[in-house]
């Protein structure tokens, strides 16, 4: 079993999201979050599948592999992250759900259909008639159009987000960017 | 238009003067050659038996070194490309058989193919500029692949998707995500041709949809 955690790796938690839903994969991959910015992938496994690559059976061949700047940005990253226990995720969690809660709050207001997957840091957020949306049929319902209208005002308004409908939030986002956002999205959502 | 041959490149049309050939029974360049069809190939072949060991060879045979190469297709209308730089197919289309059926084609694929494939060896006609578009102009697609299959036709045909290899994709099993049924279907059929079952835990990008409850736990046991 191999989980693709190079979304959710670090980002969920230090243990990705296999970490949260108690798993153990036989190899996992992570990248993105780990490198706090630099580019940078990584896989990890059990000890037994491991040790063929340093043995030599199992070829990892790669340009940039063991690159020493994205390396060390790596490590400086997780250093922060695993500090206190990883507390900075509960944080994050913590400002993810203060958004969400609002965003949710300000589509209310306006009586606009719309929903909020979310897990940990990471949300998805998409204007749609279900109530729930747990499969792709479902998440192909969504209004894409109306979404990407949304981000284009959202951005004159001063944030910019991505147009799919996902939202990261990372370790610098506070209480302040969340107020902001919040009033950003009351005011893009009024001229949608 | 030229004819490679051991004892150098053949001037067709000097040699054609000089044999008594009359106007029209020989192909004046290679578009007429290859609209002159089966016709053109056997007065080339001809010409060629009779004019590369002629006494007067000196007449009309060419250093190819000295020469330019023009292009040979004036309008080409598509230019379809064959493997010929990897060995196996190389050695596939050589069997004499698989080259008539190509050369019967028509298409500018196949007649590309056959002058390659017939090459400058001897006793064989080719318009020889063939051979040095094939060598010098043309891009191989690594993804276009020909199907040669018993006594049928050799086919060209290009993958399904076209950034993938048919290898690739024939590698791989795709299945409907946070269906366990399905999973378990296909490793129970197929355990024994697979060697890893790969998913995202929480597919992020596609509405940030979660597992359902027991389906990571399933696949974990399962595999």
């Amino acid at each position: 079993m191999i989980l693709d955690e190079v979304i959710t790796g670090f980002r969920l938690g230090l243990g990705g999201a296999h970490g949260r839903f108690g798993l153990m994969p036989d190899l996992v991959t992570v990248g993105k979050a780990m490198g706090g910015g630099f580019a940078i992938s990584a896989v990890g496994g059990r000890a037994e599948f491991m040790a063929h690559i340093e043995s030599g059976a199992v070829s990892h061949l790669g340009t940039l592999n063991g690159n020493a700047a994205a390396t060390s940005a790596a490590l400086a990253t997780l250093r922060e992250l695993g500090k206190d226990g990883g507390s900075v995720y509960i944080r994050m969690e913590g400002i993810a759900d203060r958004l969400v809660q609002g965003i949710l709050g300000l589509l209310e207001k306006r009586g606009i259909p719309g929903l909020v997957n979310q897990a940990g840091p990471v949300f998805h957020l998409m204007f749609t008639a279900e109530k729930r949306v747990e499969d792709f049929d479902a998440f192909n319902r969504r209004d894409a159009a109306k979404y990407g209208r949304f981000a284009e005002l959202l951005l004159e308004e001063g944030v910019l987000i991505r147009p799919s409908g996902l939202w990261y939030v990372s370790a610098v986002h506070g209480e302040d960017e969340v107020l902001a956002t919040l009033a950003s999205v009351d005011l893009a959502l009024a001229r949608l | 238009m030229g004819i490679v041959t051991p004892q150098g490149v053949l001037d067709v049309s000097e040699a054609g003067r000089a044999l008594g050939y009359r106007e029209g029974q020989l192909p004046s360049s290679v578009m007429g050659a290859i609209e002159g069809g089966e016709a053109s190939v056997a007065a080339l072949r001809e010409l060629t038996g009779r004019a590369r060991l002629h006494s007067g060879r000196s007449a009309w045979l060419r250093d190819e070194s000295a020469l330019n190469v023009l292009p040979c297709v004036a309008r080409p209308s598509k230019i379809l490309c064959v493997g010929l730089n990897y060995r196996k197919h190389a050695e596939t289309l050589r069997g004499p058989r698989r080259l008539e059926r190509l050369r019967h084609g028509g298409g500018h694929a196949g007649a590309a193919a056959g002058a390659r494939a017939y090459g400058p060896r001897e006793g064989r006609a080719v318009p020889w500029a063939f051979s040095r578009l094939l060598r010098r102009d043309l891009h191989f697609f690594s993804f276009r692949r020909y199907e040669a299959s018993g006594d049928g036709p050799v086919r060209f045909r290009s993958s399904r998707n076209r950034r993938q290899s048919e290898n690739s994709l024939k590698d791989v099993l795709l299945l409907p995500w946070n269906d366990a049924e399905a999973l378990e279907r296909v490793l129970r059929e197929r355990k024994d041709e697979i060697a890893a079952v790969i998913t995202e835990p929480i597919m992020c990008n596609n509405g940030c949809i979660r597992p359902k409850p027991g389906y990571l736990e399933r696949m974990r046991e399962w595999t």
